[in-house]
């Protein structure tokens, strides 16, 4: 300081020594949010044959496990309910072997928060026509995936259709 | 200061009502002001005023010398409409003082009309878009 | 226009119109109005600074090409290059030869020293106002290690940006964002962390949990942000210090998103969806109170404090389609601010308080603008495929967001945008990005 002349410079240290930590966010990763959960939340194992109609492959392939949304709609089509139709006669008929997650999602002409709201609205309109017909409520749970797991990748209507969509994925165990 | 000039206002109008609004009555067919007036345009840099400053008028007062040139002392800022207006005031004394730098071209046989000045600057016509 | 506007103009009228009339009388000042003017960077010139020892000769061309780099790169500056330079810079207390720089039109002019000893270095800077032949402010010294150096040129270019601007600067930030690797449709994200223009990266989880939307606290030492971990999006907040997460809010069968802070850095604003349909919450992250702030079954999410913490704008579809509402901080009745053509979303109050920033969506297209805090005098600054989720910089000037590119090769990348709508650049990351956060000025 002895060198600087006519005390013209206002000495700031400004706490940077204390406070610039150079690692303060450090490298690596946090504990706490990176358990699992799979990238896609489709965990299937077992899948078993599409041909053998007791198989979760039966019901994914054959039954059809999706069901499509209009734009920015959560409402069940005539074609979507009798998808539903089928999925819950199939898990009735199963007993409480699988339990449910209803996926929601949407394409990706949205925000991402709106698009989170948007999925959780399409999952729940499939779970409560599930339940209606007859579905126990409490083997099924919910998940919004927003626009983060489109199924097509072409930014067209053609690939907007199949991912404005509600998936009914089965895993093994009694409930949630 | 403001009110003072309302009141005023109100009391000249008869006499302004003539003019188109904004203009002012004489230096509008000054061919010294329109000298002054285009080469501080071309010097004034707005870019850097944010939204509020852009909605702000300041009224400059600057002395020049014989040759044209501005005497820095001299350059205050003598009243404002708007908020922020030191910003604005310091883009005006910039561009007073960057082309004034070489002397404004002035008749000096003149030089009492154009000695002291008084600068209105007005930047939110400039800034839209 | 408005009455205020009007009055205003009344105003000024009267202002400029008296002295006319005096004129006449008694041969006042010639009076002029400046109406136009013209918006170019301003040309300034960085020297490199001086390196006062041999330890600081590496750090100090370093510093000054970062103080230069932070101020070319607001847009609002223009750096003429040492090539250009007539006058030399060798000594910092040499008294600086004004006419040299005023022949290559430098309007501002920095010179700056740095010593460098143990691990620390010192780096002082002083700023000219070329031509008004003196210096502007005075000259200002910052200390800190060898590490830090960037954030030292940083702190200096904020300085000079705040003198001649007369606004505060934001160059010493940091930006949290999502770093996204993979396909489209199995796309990894993790959260990570670097500076404002994109140096120093450090990553903060790994990519085994999709992660979204992070969002800093006011002070900068923790960060909110939305993850997969459980299985379900749930919000977690993270300690910035040593990295640890935990769950905000455990709600069996809900799903919480969209989090940000209030000013007061320990109330948390979010949606939670149940059954469906998403609501705005509070959660007091000291007592874990929670407090339901919207009852509706339309979608509202995208909450954000007014900087005062009054008031909080968020979205809604209950008019039909996505729209920018504004109600108390404490819940109530919410005014409809946005009435445009098109969907409105992510709205986001500025730390300077008069504007808002959002996303909005009109025939096929993205953009973000900015309006006024009661909706009035919109602007879109930007148009592209798919533009979302502006932050803004700490001073309230510089917006950045997400802007990802259309088809199978899609891939997001963050951009900033003065308010003005000049300056679209493109951020230089690793690899695609999205859903940048702005820290608040570092310390």
């Amino acid at each position: 300081m002895n060198h600087i002349p006519k005390a013209l410079l206002f000495v700031a240290a400004l706490g940077l020594a204390a406070c610039n930590n150079p690692n303060r966010f450090g490298a690596g990763g946090a504990d706490g949010a990176n358990g699992s959960g799979g990238t896609g939340g489709i965990d299937s194992s077992g899948l078993g044959s599409a041909s053998d109609p007791n198989s979760p492959a039966y019901f994914a392939q054959t039954l059809g496990d999706r069901v499509f949304f209009a734009v920015d709609q959560s409402t069940l089509s005539a074609e979507a309910q009798g998808t539903l139709n089928g999925q819950a006669q199939w898990l009735n008929n199963q007993g409480r072997t699988y339990a449910i997650i209803v996926e929601g999602h949407a394409d990706e002409q949205g925000t991402r928060e709106y698009n989170l709201a948007l999925g959780a609205r399409r999952a729940s309109a499939v779970q409560n026509y599930l339940t209606s017909q007859g579905v126990a409520s409490g083997r099924m749970r919910t998940v919004s995936y927003g626009k983060e797991r489109p199924i097509e990748v072409c930014s067209t209507e053609t690939c907007y259709n199949k991912n404005r969509r509600s998936v009914t994925v089965l895993s093994a165990g009694a409930g949630v | 200061m403001i009110r003072l000039a309302f009141a005023l206002c109100c009391l000249t109008l008869p006499v302004a009502a003539q003019t188109v609004p904004g203009s002012v009555p004489r230096p509008a067919t000054s061919a010294e002001a329109d000298i002054l007036r285009v080469a501080i345009t071309g010097c004034w840099n707005i870019a850097a005023l944010t939204p509020d400053a852009a909605q702000t008028r300041v009224t400059i007062a600057v002395t020049l010398d014989r040759q044209g040139v501005p005497e820095a002392a001299s350059i205050r800022m003598i009243g404002h409409v708007g908020p922020e207006p030191e910003q604005v005031a310091a883009t005006a004394r910039r561009a007073i003082l960057r082309c004034g730098s070489g002397g404004f071209p002035l008749p000096p046989e003149k030089y009492a009309d154009w000695r002291n000045l008084e600068l209105n600057f007005d930047p939110a016509g400039a800034l839209i878009r | 226009m408005t009455h205020l506007k009007a009055l205003a103009l009344t105003l000024a009228a009267g202002l400029f119109l008296i002295p006319a009339t005096t004129t006449l009388a008694q041969q006042g000042p010639l009076r002029i109005v400046i109406t136009e003017g013209v918006i170019e960077p301003l040309p300034f010139a960085v020297p490199n600074f001086v390196a006062e020892n041999g330890e600081a000769r590496g750090y100090a061309e370093d510093l000054s090409r970062v103080v230069a780099s932070d101020l070319a790169g607001t847009g609002l500056f223009r750096e003429i290059p040492a090539s250009a330079h007539i006058a030399k810079v060798s000594s910092f207390d040499a008294p600086v030869s004004y006419p040299d720089w005023k022949a290559i039109n430098a309007q501002a002019l920095i010179t700056g020293a740095v010593s460098a000893s143990g691990g620390r270095i010192v780096v002082k800077f002083r700023v000219y106002d070329i031509f008004s032949g003196a210096e502007l402010g005075d000259g200002l010294q910052f200390a800190g290690t060898t590490d830090s150096w960037r954030r030292m040129a940083h702190k200096v270019a904020d300085a000079v940006y705040s003198r001649i601007t007369g606004e505060g600067g934001y160059f010493d930030s940091r930006v949290v964002f999502v770093a996204e690797s993979g396909p489209k449709n199995a796309r990894k994200k993790r959260l990570a962390v670097m500076d404002y223009d994109g140096a120093n990266v450090s990553y903060l989880t790994d990519s085994s949990s999709i992660v979204l939307a992070p969002r800093f606290s006011p002070s900068g030492d923790r960060i909110l942000f939305t993850s997969y971990s459980s299985g379900f999006p749930r919000i977690y907040v993270m300690d910035t210090a040593n990295l640890k997460a935990r769950a905000l809010d455990e709600q069996p069968g809900t799903m919480t998103f969209a989090p940000r802070f209030a000013p007061d850095g320990r109330t948390v604003v979010f949606s939670l969806e149940q059954g469906g349909n998403s609501d705005i919450y509070t959660l007091d992250s000291s007592t874990g109170a929670r407090r339901q702030l919207t009852n509706a079954p339309s979608i509202e999410t995208a909450p954000s404090y007014s900087p005062d913490g009054a008031k909080i704008v968020f979205e809604s579809d209950r008019s039909g389609t996505q729209q920018l509402y504004v109600m108390g901080a404490g819940g109530g009745e919410p005014q409809r601010i946005s009435f445009g053509q098109g969907r409105y979303g992510t709205p986001v109050w500025s730390p300077r308080g008069d504007l808002i920033a959002f996303t909005k969506q009109h025939q096929g297209r993205f953009h973000i603008g900015v309006m006024r805090t009661d909706g009035s005098e919109e602007r879109l600054l930007t148009a592209s495929f798919l533009d979302e989720g502006p932050t803004w910089a700490p001073n309230g000037r510089v917006l950045m967001f997400t802007r990802e590119t259309s088809g199978e090769g899609g891939q997001s990348s963050l951009y900033s945008v003065d308010i003005s709508g000049r300056n679209l650049r493109q951020m230089a990351t690793d690899g695609p990005a999205s859903d940048p956060a702005w820290s608040p000025l570092l310390p």
